[in-house]
């Protein structure tokens, strides 16, 4: 009885030790089951932060975060439980990745039983668990969710990017789709105007009338601006002011003065015009076009300030680099923007021509700005730079020309060939393409090269026919092929062009129809 | 009482035998094991073979080793069941009167050689059904039992075909396994001319008995399986079948009929006594996989598309094989 008692307690202890081994493989598989379920989590609790930078705040409710990180916890939470295992399952995970033929598998699953042969499998799968290395089965791992954690955040920081650069300071009021399209807007204004802001020339113009110039811009602009707009430019602009040097405001005394004479009640929010053109926040896509040309005049004077004139320029001199390399990149979203807008402008100037085709199109014939052109695709080709006259003048031509391709535009929906070989102005794609006509062609007749191989390939068509005969003698005919009837070699059959008995009734069909279509 | 004694003892027991083998045949050790695995089981088995791979003189060393009765029939074209299974003799006893006595056929053995077994018509290749299944063989109106162990060593050739009749469904299926006998190495070659060319033969001596094979047998259904291993087997099978929801999709394109029940039964089985041999009181799923192949090969019938494309039971097992999870812990 106290044999028999020593053997039950050793078996116990047999099994506590694999019990024990297999508990420990265990933790180490739902640690790692947390890292990966706790980068889910972060993943959806970062989802909150993007959404709020893509809706702003106007839809997006400060609380959502917390119901966003709420619910990342409680999905990880959940995952984490269902997915928990069980010893028997790693046990089984122990066996394949230890090569131990499934012994402590089956050692756990035969835990309870006291036939002789599971206890003594029991306890030789309890020795192998005191030689087997646990932490090599089952290494703490990466998890694959951190991938999941990185892309949210690179979506979080990119829509950052993007909302600071489309208005600064950064704020997430408006939803950044209303940000896009106003800016888009703007935009759309401005060409249709025509019109650019004039930048300060280096060496050409003095501070003094560089000032004068952004005041009447400003002006000109607010005018411009709508109701909606102003509404917004007149929201308190305070966080991100920075100080303007004290020459700017003595100038920007008597162009304050003048904007208001022009439009004195939406001017007078912005307060000194040379420090709110250099300090406020940009407004429109207008604001964005003078703050590069002033990025430009300021590296301009960047470099004066370097040869000694540090004084005059404050702390305006320390930014163009930063400025200008912002401006590069949005001088590229720019153009993009620009060159969708032009091309729906075209489509209108399309329509408008259809109309006016009869007086414009003499016009056109007459005005081939060839060269015109060119210079205009020139200066709109790379952006107006600050601190160059000829870009001014670019601008100019530009406007000229866009009249011209417009009526172009025109003539060409109308049918007038006159104008082949210039291109669409306007269109920032297919200005550097060359001729469309010519392009025109070449596919045509790549089409009828095609259609020509296609014909090719079908008169050609080969390929292998498997044909299931029986065993016997056989002859091999096609039906409703021959013409004649003939005894064959082989058994003395007598072949006739018949129509088979399955396609009799389809055949009497099929006639009866065309003798119905003849009636 | 299993310990590591007894298994050690077992294991021993068996080795004896496989040695006593190697000194006939070279090589050819997994043919060698299937054998043995067969007789342990308490199945048949069928070799083949080119001929002149030793087949015949595997089977002939292996009933010499065992203290067993053996027989071979030759099966030719107009072998008679009643040569097989024994027929009714005409005898006349002291008295004069004239009585019907059941004459046993060699199939009474325990183990029993059919050699070229499809050379012999479907009429007389039948008559082991019975025996074969349920190690019975009725003669008239009597039923005579089969003493075990009782192990049914069938050789074929692949290539003569002419005049064979290859065996039907119904009787594969009774083979617990289809071991396919291949040329031996180079190595193996020079032993085996080495041992030709020489004066003496290798004796084989007589070193497990019937009782022996039987406590064997006894221990290796004791043989511990667990039921993610019984689960491998029963899906590996059920991959097979192309007309099942868990039908691997090259059994559904290749195969006409998949493995009967019988294949799960015949994987399990052996898996048993391979596990003992290896020295474990377990099944586990590497033993299945070695088996797999010779348990389930003669119970797939392919398709048309299978033959046309070069397509063997072997290469459509191995790659369903690879595709059956282990374990089910998503790691």
């Amino acid at each position: 009885m106290a044999k028999g008692k020593c053997g039950v307690r050793r078996e116990e202890a047999e099994g506590s030790r694999l019990v024990a081994a297999v508990a420990r493989a265990r933790r180490r598989v739902i640690t790692n089951q947390g890292f990966r379920e706790a980068g889910w989590a972060l993943t959806i609790a970062l989802l909150g932060p993007t959404a709020f930078l893509a809706l702003g705040k106007d839809w997006f409710a400060w609380p959502l975060l917390v119901i966003f990180a709420l619910a990342g916890t409680g999905f990880a939470g959940w995952r984490l439980w269902k997915r928990r295992p069980g010893a028997y399952e790693i046990s089984q995970a122990l066996d394949a990745r230890l090569a131990t033929a499934d012994q402590i598998s089956t050692a756990i699953y035969f835990l309870d039983s006291r036939d002789p042969v599971a206890v003594e499998q029991r306890r030789r799968a309890a020795t192998l668990t005191e030689r087997i290395d646990l932490d090599a089965a089952f290494p703490f791992t990466v998890p694959h969710s951190l991938y999941g954690v990185a892309s949210v955040f690179l979506l979080a920081s990119a829509l950052c990017a993007l909302r600071y650069f489309l208005e600064k300071p950064f704020r997430v009021n408006r939803p950044l789709p209303e940000v896009i399209a106003r800016a888009i807007r703007n935009d759309q204004t401005a060409r249709e105007k025509g019109r650019r802001p004039n930048p300060p020339q280096e060496g050409k113009h003095s501070p003094e009338e560089r000032a004068k110039a952004y005041a009447t811009d400003n002006a000109q602009e607010q005018n411009q601006v709508k109701p909606e707009q102003a509404k917004d430019i007149s929201e308190p602009q305070a966080s991100g002011a920075a100080p303007a040097d004290q020459k700017s405001d003595q100038q920007s005394e008597e162009q304050k003065a003048q904007a208001e004479q022009q439009d004195p009640p939406q001017t007078s929010g912005f307060g000194d015009p040379m420090q709110s053109a250099e300090n406020y926040p940009i407004q429109s896509y207008e604001d964005m076009l003078e703050r590069d040309g002033k990025s430009g005049a300021d590296k301009a004077e960047g470099k004066e300030s370097k040869n000694g004139n540090n004084g005059q320029n404050g702390k305006g001199a320390g930014d163009p680099d930063s400025n200008s390399s912002n401006s590069g990149l949005f001088s590229k979203l720019k153009e993009a923007m620009s060159n969708m807008l032009s091309r729906l402008q075209q489509k209108s100037a399309g329509d408008a021509g259809k109309q006016q085709q009869g007086a414009q199109g003499e016009q056109s014939a007459g005005n081939e700005p060839k060269d015109g052109a060119g210079q205009a695709n020139s200066a709109s080709n790379g952006q107006p730079k600050a601190g160059s006259q000829d870009g001014a003048e670019a601008q100019a031509v530009s406007s000229d020309a866009k009249d011209a391709s417009a009526q172009k535009s025109s003539n060409k929906n109308t049918g007038n060939t006159s104008d082949k070989g210039s291109h669409s102005a306007g269109s920032g794609a297919g200005r550097e393409d060359g001729d469309k006509q010519v392009l025109e062609a070449q596919q045509q007749q790549a089409m009828g090269k095609l259609s020509e191989l296609y014909g090719r390939r079908a008169a050609n068509v080969t390929g292998e026919v498997t044909v299931e005969a029986q065993s016997g003698k056989q002859t091999l005919r096609t039906p409703q092929s021959q013409k004649q009837a003939y005894h064959a070699d082989s058994g003395g059959e007598v072949s006739r062009d018949e129509i088979p008995l399955a396609y009799q009734p389809f055949i009497k069909e099929y006639f009866n129809k065309i003798r119905e279509a003849k009636k | 009482m299993p310990s590591d004694q007894s298994l050690e003892k077992l294991s021993h027991q068996i080795q004896l035998v496989r040695n006593e083998i190697a000194k006939v045949i070279v090589g050819h050790q997994e043919v060698v094991d299937g054998v043995i695995i067969a007789l342990l089981a308490g199945g048949h088995v069928l070799l083949e073979g080119v001929p002149g791979l030793g087949k015949t003189t595997l089977l002939r060393t292996l009933g010499r080793a065992l203290q067993l009765r053996y027989s071979r029939i030759q099966f030719t074209p107009d072998l008679m069941p009643a040569d097989i299974v024994g027929s009714m003799v005409m005898e006349t006893d002291d008295r004069g009167v004239k009585n019907l006595r059941f004459q046993p056929g060699p199939i009474f053995s325990h183990l029993v050689l059919a050699d070229e077994i499809n050379r012999a018509t479907p009429k007389t290749q039948s008559a082991l059904l019975e025996a074969m299944q349920e190690r019975t063989v009725t003669s008239g109106t009597v039923t005579h039992e089969l003493e075990e162990p009782f192990l049914v060593m069938a050789t074929q050739n692949p290539l003569e075909m002419e005049g064979t009749y290859p065996l039907p469904e119904a009787q594969l299926d009774r083979f617990l396994m289809k071991i396919l006998v291949g040329y031996p190495s180079r190595a193996e070659l020079d032993i085996i001319v080495q041992r030709t060319l020489a004066s003496t033969q290798p004796q084989v001596e007589r070193v497990v008995d019937r009782d022996q094979i039987l406590a064997i047998r006894r221990a290796a259904m004791d043989v511990l399986a667990a039921p993610h291993v019984r689960e491998f087997a029963s899906h590996l099978v059920l991959a097979t079948q192309p007309e099942q929801a868990e039908a691997h999709p090259l059994a559904k394109k290749y195969v006409r009929y998949g493995s009967s029940p019988r294949g799960a039964q015949a994987l399990l089985q052996s898996a048993r006594v391979l596990a003992l041999m290896r020295g474990r009181w377990n099944v586990s799923i590497d033993d299945l996989r070695y088996l797999a192949l010779q348990c389930l090969r003669h119970r797939l019938i392919l398709n048309f598309d299978a033959h046309a494309e070069g397509k063997t039971t072997d290469a459509l097992l191995t790659e369903i094989l690879n595709t059956i999870p282990v374990t089910t812990l998503a790691q």
